[in-house]
């Protein structure tokens, strides 16, 4: 509890910060801190380490009108020419609050050289590292390459050759529009990684059982079992009941591949350090999930409770059922937006921490800077690591304990006759 | 700027909504419960092989317990009868004992008797003897005797009356 008070007092902080970009009196170029940090944390169709040196990822793009496109992502860098002055710098006048085109690693990184993501495919483009699509059908025909991005009027706009050019974001819940983006990103390659640790740990173990039967475990089993048993013994069987056992394998999957894309998100280190579970779209889809199967298993009492309330007064009764339906949908919102808000407050805090050495080093103008703020960060860095340590643990386990929690409302059976004060399963949020 | 970024932050992409699903749903189906139906199972049964075990151990506690206690009061029995059987074995010493001393006892007495009987007859007959030949020696002193002073009859006759008045006195 007061972790989390901790990480959204820090949040709120660090978004306040970010409200208010730093000019940075170095090179006289203004260093969008805020937009640093977000950009960090938010998903990409590349895993980018500094300049152009990145790892390619697939692209995999639907749109309405064109279908499938296929690719990587390496596909929108040029030839050759990177470390040359690119003809497209020629333009003159366009530094109203644009950005070049290429990534990210410019300002953060003090590196001056461009990388060329430059390319514009079947109206494909990256945008530091993010696939976007020209919303013109037939720009998206004409258009090779781009020169800039120009958002200053929060407008996304690429240019190129001197004309501007509008852009559409991949398809979002929010915002559908007429593409989307089925790349793996780097979100999804965590994802898949993780699925494919988890597969070798748990194949691993399950062997384990098969050649130790009836014996003591050994090896990665004998570390593994105690957590199993906990969620077995201290989640499952305590918050469900009875009925655990069909519900375990659920339980252990969410517990361990929330844990994994957790721990993966901490190692700082590309093809790591993707901030997917502090991604909305994998909360979502966990959520849906603990979704279905709580309301798939609710039993006649799980729906009597929801709809015709025991042991409310009559005219309370539609006022609670109008409530309960809410609550279907809140406590699986909650869990999406518990998990994805954690993970992502953590990285923000890091990543801002970090920051705070490029900021006192001026970008790399001053190393005295530079010693302070790497001097002041470390230590605080380190120890915000040692947070996230537990509370990768910590959210893995709370959203494993409310998904078992809310299937453990779903399935027990009351007894109806003391139902004075029994009547409210209680929702924590 | 912040505004874009923070909305792109809560807006779930189709794309990760997905692939996500997609994932995690084969993930827990194919992973999961490929790992975690056996891994559950293989800890029942070993769980209830342990209970079963322990259990069995208890009882085969108990079990030795109360061999032992019945073992424990086998062998006081035992040395119960033992000791009745000697305390029998030493009473029915005593008595044959106490017995046969009273049997000897009782032969001795009736040899004694006999012996007696048989010493008595035996010096009866031998007086007998004694007084048999003493009487014949009598006879024969008294014979010759008699054939010395009965040479007279006048002798004769008063010798036979001492006689008879001899009879007469006994």
């Amino acid at each position: 509890m007061l972790n989390r008070l901790f990480s959204i007092l820090l949040t709120a902080f660090v978004l306040i910060a970010m409200a208010t970009p730093v000019q940075a009196s170095g090179e006289g170029e203004d260093v969008d801190y805020g937009a640093q940090v977000m950009h960090h944390i938010s998903d990409a169709n590349e895993f980018h380490f500094w300049g152009d040196i990145h790892i390619p990822l697939p692209i995999i793009a639907w749109s309405k009108s064109d279908g499938f496109h296929f690719g990587l992502s390496s596909d929108f860098y040029g030839h050759g020419e990177s470390h040359a002055a690119p003809a497209h710098d020629d333009h003159a006048g366009h530094d109203h609050g644009a950005h070049d085109g290429h990534g990210h690693g410019e300002s953060e990184m003090g590196h001056g050289s461009a990388p060329h993501a430059n390319k514009v495919i079947n109206g494909y483009f990256l945008d530091h590292g993010v696939l976007r699509r020209l919303s013109d059908p037939a720009a998206r025909a004409s258009v090779s390459s781009y020169d800039q991005v120009d958002d200053h009027d929060g407008n996304l706009k690429i240019m190129s050759a001197g004309k501007a050019y509008t852009v559409a974001n991949a398809a979002t819940l929010l915002d559908f529009t007429d593409w989307i983006d089925f790349s793996i990103t780097k979100n999804v390659a965590t994802m898949l990684m993780a699925m494919i640790l988890f597969g070798f740990i748990f194949f691993t173990v399950r062997n384990g059982y098969k050649k130790n039967e009836g014996r003591a475990p050994k090896g990665i089993q004998s570390f593994f079992e105690p957590i199993i048993l906990f969620i077995r013994d201290d989640i499952a069987k305590e918050m469900i009941g009875p009925k655990y056992e069909k519900y375990f394998p659920y339980l252990a999957t969410l517990f361990f591949f929330i844990l994994i894309v957790n721990l993966f998100g901490l190692i700082p280190i590309a093809p790591f350090g993707a901030n997917a579970t502090g991604n909305i779209g994998l909360t979502l889809a966990l959520a849906v999930v603990t979704f279905f199967i709580v309301n798939l298993s609710g039993n006649r009492d799980y729906w009597g409770h929801i709809f015709w309330m025991p042991g409310v007064p009559f005219l309370l009764k539609p006022v609670m059922a109008l409530i309960e339906v809410i609550g279907i949908f809140v406590k699986p919102f909650t869990l999406m937006i518990r998990l994805f808000a954690n993970i992502t407050a953590g990285h923000i805090i890091i990543l801002s921490l970090i920051g705070l050495i490029f900021l006192f080093g001026e970008n790399g103008a001053s190393l005295g800077g530079t010693a302070a703020g790497a001097a002041l960060a470390v230590p605080f860095v380190f120890v915000m690591n040692l947070l996230e340590l537990f509370v990768a643990f910590l959210q893995a386990f709370i959203f494993t304990l409310l998904s078992a929690l809310y299937i453990g409302a779903a399935v027990e059976e009351h007894h109806h006759a003391d139902h004075d004060e029994d009547h409210a399963p209680s929702v924590p949020a | 700027m912040l505004f874009l970024a923070a909305n792109s932050l809560i807006a779930p992409t189709v794309g990760m909504v997905f692939w996500a699903l997609v994932i995690f749903v084969l993930t827990w189906l194919f992973l999961g419960k490929f790992t975690f139906k056996p891994i559950a199972k293989a800890l029942r049964e070993r769980e209830e092989s342990i209970d079963g075990a322990l259990a069995e151990a208890e009882k085969a506690r108990t079990e030795m317990a109360r061999i032992q206690k019945e073992n424990a009061a086998a062998l006081k029995n035992q040395q119960a009868e033992r000791t009745a059987m000697m305390r029998e074995a030493k009473e029915a010493k005593e008595q044959i004992i106490k017995e046969a001393r009273e049997e000897a006892k009782v032969v001795t007495a009736r040899m004694i008797a006999d012996a007696r009987v048989e010493i008595e007859a035996q010096t009866a007959a031998a007086m007998m003897d004694v007084r048999n030949s003493a009487g014949q020696l009598a006879v024969d002193v008294a014979q010759k005797v008699l054939r010395n002073q009965l040479n007279d009859p006048s002798a004769q006759t008063a010798y036979a009356e001492s006689l008879i008045k001899e009879i007469k006195l006994n």
